[in-house]
């Protein structure tokens, strides 16, 4: 299976708002659509599934042109939101039929999902019997168990909501899944979980589509990237050979001592210092090797020396930057 | 993301709205209290018009049979006027019901922020076309219900008392059977030309609904669909008294004929043929609308903004476009 992405063009009028946006997914992974705000991630992927119309350019899964017919694709929009006012077992339920799920199929993924995503208090009724109610108001019903009365989203709270509409987007086991923002405006606790299940799904060699804000998700879970500025395409590409063809550029040092002569000595750029902890711009490691040599040779002591490649944030940075100028 | 002109996961739409009008409790408690009054009305006009009223219905029998006698057996002012308007109140209220529920409908949907999600599944025109044909068929439900309880309330009452009063007081303003088309084709006219006015009208409101981002709007919404029903029912109320002089302009005339022909076809101005006629060209017009419907559904299920009037829409439809749908 192989997702192809070929020229998606879309304008308003004279404003182009995607040019020319391609992007290959030969094997299953994740691929991430990043950008600053109203580059065009959120219209490229509407466009992928066909909400909106497209000016130019093709979608396609294994060579036919991508839709629910042959291909499973579950969606969480960037916008979250439920139906206020009516039940989440209707809704998951709703969904669930909508993507051709049969009802026995749907009730058992929803109570998979529910207890994966720590949400069955709010579809299910709680195990245990509800404490006998007052002597008074006993009734012809007491003993029984108390009515459960299901949650409607208007009273779960965004991230327990953001819970649910997850649930809709993975109720048809789908293999192509798209994520735009999977992580915002949930609390670190549920951040976890979220990262949990898509490395399940990962593992499990479903193809991931991800467009988020958060740098560090994205370099935790993608292989490659596109990253639009502007309705452009500026940087496009496997994320490790990206971050490989910028080099080893950043050092992080700590030392004992005061290092900062030495470093301007040797021509690298003090980025920013904190009690002997360094975070240094080295133009290579030929530079980090000298200044190391020049530390030792001047008898400070090196607690910590860690030369890295640049972070996705700084590559996104800097690209986006590079066309601001 | 469906295939192209499939209509796929309608009937999922259809089913879910339907389940949730029905499980709606504002929506039951109004239409419940509308029952009430509807089984309650033969026994109270029973109680206050009934034990009084005999010589009364006497005295108007006589002057219709004078009026046979005299050979005056077409219907006459007061009759057509009846006629056509408690059947334009009917129709008003149904449409104004339906056009309101749809209207809402469309807005939460859009404002749940579920569309995205619910469009990975289905086409933008099916959902709109699932929700059109679930609203109707509570509206006409509930409706078939009210009707149900007043011919109930009229059986049970007239166990218990004379309620032949209501006969005499439709005899007196001449509506006789004899004169008068009331049979079971009048029954299928009625349902069918109160159908099609419902589709179209709920097309436009549907239409209007989808152009809107927030609840706020949906008054003005509501304001294209109204206002179509409004002009029709005053045209049909003022005009079809007068005689059978309008009667095959006003039953063909788009519209004006869901108000106009069953009271026509009731007075025996026009015939079946007339009548189906009628029937195609709203069919056609539904169509057409559909189909301008179709283009932009797309674009305004999406969009976000304040509220598109329907001249906009129309050019967005016609191809003129422009529209950010972001």
């Amino acid at each position: 299976m192989s997702l192809s992405v070929r020229n998606l063009r879309k304008s308003y009028g004279d404003k182009v708002v995607v040019e020319d946006l391609s992007f290959e997914m030969p094997k299953p992974g994740v691929y991430a659509i990043l950008g600053t705000n109203g580059a065009g991630k959120t219209t490229s992927i509407r466009m992928m599934l066909s909400m909106l119309s497209r000016d130019g350019g093709e979608v396609l899964w294994n060579g036919e042109p991508l839709t629910t017919d042959i291909c499973n694709v579950g969606y969480l929009a960037e916008e979250r939101g439920l139906y206020p006012k009516y039940s989440l077992m209707d809704q998951l339920m709703y969904f669930a039929e909508l993507r051709g799920v049969t009802k026995a199929e749907a009730r058992e993924r929803i109570r998979y999902w529910a207890e994966r995503l720590e949400a069955e208090e709010y579809l299910y009724p709680p195990a245990e019997t509800a404490p006998a109610p007052d002597k008074k108001k006993r009734g012809k019903n007491s003993g029984r168990k108390k009515a459960f009365k299901p949650k409607l989203a208007d009273q779960l709270s965004k991230g327990n909501q953001q819970k649910i509409q997850f649930m809709i987007a993975m109720i048809s086991d789908p293999e192509l899944i798209i994520l735009d923002e999977p992580l915002s405006g949930l609390d670190p606790v549920n951040t976890d979980l979220f990262k949990g299940i898509i490395r399940e799904q990962i593992a499990a060699g479903k193809y991931l589509i991800m467009s988020s804000h958060q740098m560090a998700t994205v370099e935790e879970f993608c292989t490659d990237i596109t990253i639009l500025n502007r309705s452009k395409t500026v940087l496009q590409g496997n994320l490790n050979e990206i971050k490989k063809s910028y080099g080893r550029v950043n050092l992080h040092l700590k030392t004992e001592e005061d290092a900062k002569d030495i470093i301007d000595r040797t021509g690298a750029v003090l980025i920013s210092e904190k009690e002997h902890e360094y975070q240094i711009k080295v133009t290579g490691e030929e530079q980090a090797n000298r200044l190391l040599g020049s530390l030792i040779e001047a008898g400070i002591t090196v607690v910590t020396f860690d030369l890295r490649e640049p972070s996705l944030h700084e590559i996104f940075v800097e690209k986006v930057g590079e066309v601001h100028e | 993301m469906n295939k192209k002109g499939s209509l796929t996961g309608l009937g999922k739409v259809y089913g879910f709205t339907l389940i949730q009008l029905l499980k709606n409790k504002s929506n039951l408690i109004s239409f419940g209290i509308i029952i009430i009054a509807a089984i309650a009305a033969v026994p109270v006009m029973s109680a206050f018009m009934g034990g009084g009223s005999a010589e009364t219905a006497v005295f108007y029998t006589d002057v219709t049979t004078v009026e046979a006698f005299l050979g005056e057996d077409e219907v006459g002012f007061d009759a057509r006027y009846f006629i056509q308007y408690a059947y334009s109140i009917v129709v008003m209220m149904i449409c104004i019901f339906a056009c309101t529920y749809i209207v809402r409908s469309i807005i939460e949907e859009k404002s749940s922020k579920l569309v995205e999600t619910l469009l990975v599944s289905i086409r933008s025109d099916a959902m709109i076309l699932g929700k059109i044909m679930a609203i109707i068929t509570f509206i006409f439900f509930m409706f078939m219900l009210i009707a149900a309880g007043f011919g109930l309330s009229y059986l049970v009452t007239g166990m218990f008392t004379d309620t032949s009063f209501i006969g005499e007081k439709l005899a007196s303003v001449g509506l006789d059977s004899g004169i008068i088309n009331i049979g079971s084709d009048l029954a299928v006219v009625v349902v069918i030309s109160l159908l099609l006015a419902c589709i179209a009208l709920s097309q436009i409101a549907a239409l209007s609904g989808a152009g809107c981002s927030s609840m706020e709007d949906m008054e003005s919404a509501n304001m294209a669909a109204t206002m179509i029903i409004l002009v029709c029912y005053m045209v049909t109320v003022f005009i079809t008294p007068l005689g059978s002089g309008a009667a095959v302009f006003m039953s063909l005339c788009p519209f004006l004929s869901s108000f106009a022909a069953p009271a026509y076809y009731a007075a025996g101005d026009i015939g079946m043929t007339i009548m189906i006629i009628s029937w195609v060209i709203q069919i056609a017009v539904i169509a057409v609308i559909h189909k301008i419907s179709g283009k932009v559904y797309d674009s305004l299920i999406m969009y976000k903004g304040s509220r598109l009037k329907m001249a906009r829409i129309l050019s967005m439809a016609m191809g003129r476009k422009g529209e950010n749908d972001k």
